[in-house]
Protein backbone atom coordinates (compact mmCIF):
# COMPACT_ATOMS: atom_id res chain seq x y z
CA UNK A 1 0.00 0.00 0.00
CA UNK A 2 2.93 2.78 1.04
CA UNK A 3 4.51 1.47 -2.13
CA UNK A 4 1.43 2.51 -4.21
CA UNK A 5 1.34 5.71 -2.44
CA UNK A 6 5.00 6.29 -3.03
CA UNK A 7 4.46 5.18 -6.75
CA UNK A 8 1.56 7.24 -7.21
CA UNK A 9 3.11 10.91 -5.84
CA UNK A 10 5.92 10.15 -8.16
CA UNK A 11 4.20 9.88 -11.35
CA UNK A 12 2.10 12.53 -10.11
CA UNK A 13 5.25 14.48 -9.94
CA UNK A 14 6.85 13.81 -13.37
CA UNK A 15 3.07 13.88 -14.84
CA UNK A 16 1.76 17.36 -13.35
CA UNK A 17 4.82 19.24 -13.12
CA UNK A 18 2.78 22.08 -13.59
CA UNK A 19 0.45 21.16 -11.12
CA UNK A 20 1.00 24.24 -8.83
CA UNK A 21 0.61 26.56 -11.68
CA UNK A 22 -2.80 28.67 -12.10
CA UNK A 23 -5.74 28.20 -14.38
CA UNK A 24 -5.74 31.65 -16.00
CA UNK A 25 -2.79 32.36 -17.85
CA UNK A 26 -3.82 36.13 -19.08
CA UNK A 27 -1.85 37.57 -16.25
CA UNK A 28 1.67 36.02 -18.30
CA UNK A 29 3.90 37.53 -20.72
CA UNK A 30 4.62 35.37 -24.16
CA UNK A 31 7.97 34.74 -22.67
CA UNK A 32 7.13 33.65 -19.17
CA UNK A 33 4.56 31.52 -20.85
CA UNK A 34 6.74 30.18 -23.12
CA UNK A 35 9.69 29.60 -20.36
CA UNK A 36 6.66 27.22 -18.42
CA UNK A 37 5.68 25.42 -21.27
CA UNK A 38 9.36 23.85 -21.59
CA UNK A 39 9.79 23.93 -18.29
CA UNK A 40 9.66 20.00 -16.60
CA UNK A 41 9.74 20.58 -12.85
CA UNK A 42 9.05 23.29 -9.73
CA UNK A 43 12.86 24.41 -9.75
CA UNK A 44 12.28 24.96 -13.50
CA UNK A 45 9.19 26.97 -12.99
CA UNK A 46 10.86 29.11 -10.36
CA UNK A 47 13.52 30.11 -12.51
CA UNK A 48 11.33 30.73 -15.32
CA UNK A 49 9.55 33.26 -13.06
CA UNK A 50 12.39 34.70 -11.78
CA UNK A 51 14.04 35.23 -15.29
CA UNK A 52 10.34 37.10 -15.89
CA UNK A 53 10.87 39.14 -12.50
CA UNK A 54 14.13 40.58 -14.15
CA UNK A 55 12.58 41.10 -17.20
CA UNK A 56 9.79 43.31 -15.41
CA UNK A 57 12.13 45.13 -12.98
CA UNK A 58 14.62 46.49 -15.69
CA UNK A 59 11.49 47.33 -17.96
CA UNK A 60 10.33 49.46 -14.22
CA UNK A 61 13.55 50.98 -13.42
CA UNK A 62 13.41 52.35 -17.42
CA UNK A 63 9.93 53.54 -17.03
CA UNK A 64 10.03 54.80 -14.07
CA UNK A 65 13.47 56.85 -14.59
CA UNK A 66 11.56 58.31 -18.12
CA UNK A 67 8.64 59.45 -15.94
CA UNK A 68 11.23 61.18 -13.23
CA UNK A 69 12.68 62.76 -15.59
CA UNK A 70 9.55 63.92 -17.61
CA UNK A 71 8.08 64.87 -14.20
CA UNK A 72 10.35 67.94 -13.79
CA UNK A 73 8.23 70.08 -15.89
CA UNK A 74 6.03 70.18 -13.33
CA UNK A 75 7.27 71.91 -9.78
CA UNK A 76 8.29 70.18 -6.85
CA UNK A 77 5.15 69.38 -5.12
CA UNK A 78 3.96 67.47 -8.42
CA UNK A 79 7.01 65.08 -8.10
CA UNK A 80 6.91 65.03 -4.54
CA UNK A 81 3.23 63.50 -4.42
CA UNK A 82 4.66 61.34 -7.50
CA UNK A 83 7.53 60.19 -5.63
CA UNK A 84 5.63 59.54 -2.51
CA UNK A 85 3.18 57.20 -4.78
CA UNK A 86 5.94 55.50 -6.31
CA UNK A 87 7.27 54.49 -2.77
CA UNK A 88 3.83 53.42 -1.37
CA UNK A 89 3.10 51.36 -4.39
CA UNK A 90 6.87 49.59 -3.67
CA UNK A 91 5.73 48.73 0.07
CA UNK A 92 2.20 47.59 -1.82
CA UNK A 93 4.03 45.43 -3.70
CA UNK A 94 6.35 43.92 -1.63
CA UNK A 95 3.70 42.94 1.09
CA UNK A 96 0.98 41.38 -1.44
CA UNK A 97 3.44 39.29 -3.09
CA UNK A 98 4.60 37.99 0.14
CA UNK A 99 0.95 36.89 0.78
CA UNK A 100 0.43 35.42 -2.19
CA UNK A 101 3.74 33.41 -2.00
CA UNK A 102 2.60 32.12 1.48
CA UNK A 103 0.29 30.04 -0.89
CA UNK A 104 2.87 27.60 -0.90
CA UNK A 105 5.00 27.52 2.36
CA UNK A 106 9.13 26.78 1.66
CA UNK A 107 10.11 25.70 -1.69
CA UNK A 108 10.73 26.31 -4.68
CA UNK A 109 6.71 27.21 -5.41
CA UNK A 110 6.65 29.69 -2.43
CA UNK A 111 9.62 31.28 -4.72
CA UNK A 112 7.60 30.51 -8.07
CA UNK A 113 4.77 32.56 -6.46
CA UNK A 114 6.54 35.61 -4.82
CA UNK A 115 8.78 36.08 -8.18
CA UNK A 116 5.81 35.69 -10.44
CA UNK A 117 3.72 38.55 -8.09
CA UNK A 118 6.50 40.90 -8.26
CA UNK A 119 6.54 40.57 -12.00
CA UNK A 120 2.92 40.69 -13.02
CA UNK A 121 2.56 43.64 -10.33
CA UNK A 122 5.65 45.41 -12.20
CA UNK A 123 4.30 45.16 -15.45
CA UNK A 124 1.14 46.92 -14.49
CA UNK A 125 3.01 48.85 -13.39
CA UNK A 126 4.98 49.77 -16.31
CA UNK A 127 2.03 50.26 -18.19
CA UNK A 128 0.51 53.14 -15.72
CA UNK A 129 3.82 54.77 -16.10
CA UNK A 130 3.92 54.60 -19.60
CA UNK A 131 0.21 56.03 -19.60
CA UNK A 132 1.16 58.87 -17.63
CA UNK A 133 4.24 59.74 -19.34
CA UNK A 134 1.45 61.08 -21.88
CA UNK A 135 0.40 63.72 -19.89
CA UNK A 136 3.61 64.91 -19.58
CA UNK A 137 4.41 65.13 -23.23
CA UNK A 138 1.29 67.11 -24.71
CA UNK B 1 -34.12 86.49 -24.20
CA UNK B 2 -29.88 86.18 -24.19
CA UNK B 3 -29.86 85.69 -20.59
CA UNK B 4 -32.13 82.29 -21.22
CA UNK B 5 -29.81 81.64 -23.54
CA UNK B 6 -26.86 81.78 -21.53
CA UNK B 7 -28.16 79.67 -18.88
CA UNK B 8 -29.28 77.02 -20.90
CA UNK B 9 -25.93 76.90 -22.61
CA UNK B 10 -23.44 77.73 -20.01
CA UNK B 11 -23.29 74.28 -18.09
CA UNK B 12 -22.89 72.64 -21.32
CA UNK B 13 -20.27 74.29 -22.15
CA UNK B 14 -18.44 74.17 -18.82
CA UNK B 15 -19.20 70.75 -19.06
CA UNK B 16 -17.41 70.36 -22.30
CA UNK B 17 -14.68 71.73 -21.08
CA UNK B 18 -14.35 70.01 -18.27
CA UNK B 19 -14.85 67.06 -20.28
CA UNK B 20 -12.17 68.58 -22.61
CA UNK B 21 -9.03 69.40 -19.59
CA UNK B 22 -10.10 65.48 -18.41
CA UNK B 23 -9.39 64.35 -21.82
CA UNK B 24 -6.03 66.21 -21.89
CA UNK B 25 -4.61 65.19 -18.40
CA UNK B 26 -6.59 63.15 -16.37
CA UNK B 27 -7.76 60.49 -18.78
CA UNK B 28 -4.02 60.13 -19.63
CA UNK B 29 -4.49 56.90 -17.28
CA UNK B 30 -6.70 54.69 -18.84
CA UNK B 31 -9.57 54.29 -16.17
CA UNK B 32 -12.11 51.78 -16.52
CA UNK B 33 -15.74 51.60 -16.12
CA UNK B 34 -18.29 49.60 -14.95
CA UNK B 35 -20.92 49.64 -17.97
CA UNK B 36 -23.32 51.42 -15.21
CA UNK B 37 -20.73 53.88 -14.99
CA UNK B 38 -20.40 54.42 -18.54
CA UNK B 39 -23.77 54.88 -19.15
CA UNK B 40 -24.14 57.56 -16.50
CA UNK B 41 -21.17 59.08 -17.89
CA UNK B 42 -22.50 59.48 -21.13
CA UNK B 43 -25.65 60.91 -19.89
CA UNK B 44 -23.93 63.87 -17.93
CA UNK B 45 -23.93 67.30 -19.38
CA UNK B 46 -22.67 68.83 -16.35
CA UNK B 47 -19.88 68.80 -14.16
CA UNK B 48 -22.27 67.72 -11.18
CA UNK B 49 -23.66 65.08 -13.14
CA UNK B 50 -20.17 63.75 -13.91
CA UNK B 51 -19.04 63.78 -10.42
CA UNK B 52 -22.36 61.92 -9.11
CA UNK B 53 -21.38 59.35 -11.32
CA UNK B 54 -18.07 59.39 -10.38
CA UNK B 55 -18.89 58.86 -6.69
CA UNK B 56 -21.49 56.55 -7.70
CA UNK B 57 -19.26 54.34 -9.67
CA UNK B 58 -16.74 54.47 -6.66
CA UNK B 59 -18.93 53.50 -4.63
CA UNK B 60 -20.00 50.45 -6.16
CA UNK B 61 -16.88 49.56 -6.80
CA UNK B 62 -15.76 49.76 -3.13
CA UNK B 63 -18.76 47.64 -2.50
CA UNK B 64 -17.57 44.45 -4.90
CA UNK B 65 -13.74 45.42 -3.40
CA UNK B 66 -15.53 44.72 0.15
CA UNK B 67 -17.46 41.83 -1.25
CA UNK B 68 -14.33 40.23 -2.67
CA UNK B 69 -12.36 40.97 0.39
CA UNK B 70 -15.07 38.60 2.47
CA UNK B 71 -14.68 36.45 0.11
CA UNK B 72 -11.15 36.28 0.35
CA UNK B 73 -10.85 36.10 4.27
CA UNK B 74 -13.85 33.42 3.83
CA UNK B 75 -11.46 31.21 1.80
CA UNK B 76 -7.97 31.46 4.24
CA UNK B 77 -10.39 31.14 7.42
CA UNK B 78 -10.92 27.04 5.75
CA UNK B 79 -7.40 26.79 3.97
CA UNK B 80 -4.77 28.78 6.16
CA UNK B 81 -5.98 31.45 8.89
CA UNK B 82 -1.57 31.88 9.68
CA UNK B 83 -1.91 33.79 6.01
CA UNK B 84 -4.64 36.40 7.19
CA UNK B 85 -2.38 38.87 9.19
CA UNK B 86 -0.22 38.92 5.55
CA UNK B 87 -3.34 39.75 3.77
CA UNK B 88 -4.82 42.83 6.05
CA UNK B 89 -1.11 43.90 5.80
CA UNK B 90 -1.32 43.88 1.77
CA UNK B 91 -4.55 45.64 1.90
CA UNK B 92 -3.60 48.32 4.32
CA UNK B 93 -0.82 48.94 2.29
CA UNK B 94 -3.04 49.05 -1.07
CA UNK B 95 -5.18 51.52 0.26
CA UNK B 96 -2.09 53.74 1.50
CA UNK B 97 -0.49 53.54 -2.39
CA UNK B 98 -4.59 54.13 -3.86
CA UNK B 99 -4.69 57.36 -1.64
CA UNK B 100 -1.29 58.64 -2.95
CA UNK B 101 -1.51 57.48 -6.65
CA UNK B 102 -4.74 59.34 -7.06
CA UNK B 103 -3.70 62.57 -5.30
CA UNK B 104 -0.45 62.68 -7.79
CA UNK B 105 -3.02 61.54 -10.64
CA UNK B 106 -5.50 64.64 -9.43
CA UNK B 107 -2.36 66.82 -9.36
CA UNK B 108 -2.06 66.56 -13.05
CA UNK B 109 -5.13 69.56 -13.60
CA UNK B 110 -4.15 70.96 -9.69
CA UNK B 111 -6.68 73.95 -9.29
CA UNK B 112 -9.07 72.99 -12.26
CA UNK B 113 -12.28 71.77 -11.80
CA UNK B 114 -11.27 68.37 -13.33
CA UNK B 115 -9.25 67.71 -10.45
CA UNK B 116 -11.87 66.08 -7.98
CA UNK B 117 -13.31 64.45 -10.41
CA UNK B 118 -10.13 62.78 -11.56
CA UNK B 119 -9.16 61.68 -8.06
CA UNK B 120 -13.06 60.24 -7.97
CA UNK B 121 -12.33 57.91 -10.99
CA UNK B 122 -9.26 56.82 -10.49
CA UNK B 123 -10.26 55.78 -6.63
CA UNK B 124 -12.70 53.85 -8.64
CA UNK B 125 -10.48 52.55 -11.33
CA UNK B 126 -7.25 51.24 -8.72
CA UNK B 127 -10.33 49.61 -6.44
CA UNK B 128 -11.97 47.78 -9.36
CA UNK B 129 -8.28 46.29 -10.43
CA UNK B 130 -7.76 45.74 -6.47
CA UNK B 131 -10.97 43.41 -7.03
CA UNK B 132 -9.77 41.78 -10.32
CA UNK B 133 -5.89 41.08 -8.06
CA UNK B 134 -7.44 39.51 -5.16
CA UNK B 135 -10.24 37.61 -7.55
CA UNK B 136 -6.84 36.19 -9.02
CA UNK B 137 -4.86 35.25 -5.66
CA UNK B 138 -8.32 32.62 -5.42
CA UNK B 139 -7.53 31.31 -8.30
Amino acid sequence: MRRAIILALGVAAIVLPNGALPTSAHALTADFRACLTKARSEPANADCARSEQQRQEARLKAAWTRLRTASRVRDGQHVALLEAAQKRWETFRQDHCRFVSTRAIGGYSQVYWGARCTARLAEQRVTDLNQRLKAYKR
Amino acid sequence: MIRRIHSLLAPRIAAAAFAAGLAMFGNAQAQAMSPVGQACYEQATTNAQMMACAGAEYERQEVALNRMVGKVKEELAVADKRRLPRFEIALRRWRGWRDAECAARADLVRGGSAAPLVRLRCLASLTERQSALLKESLE
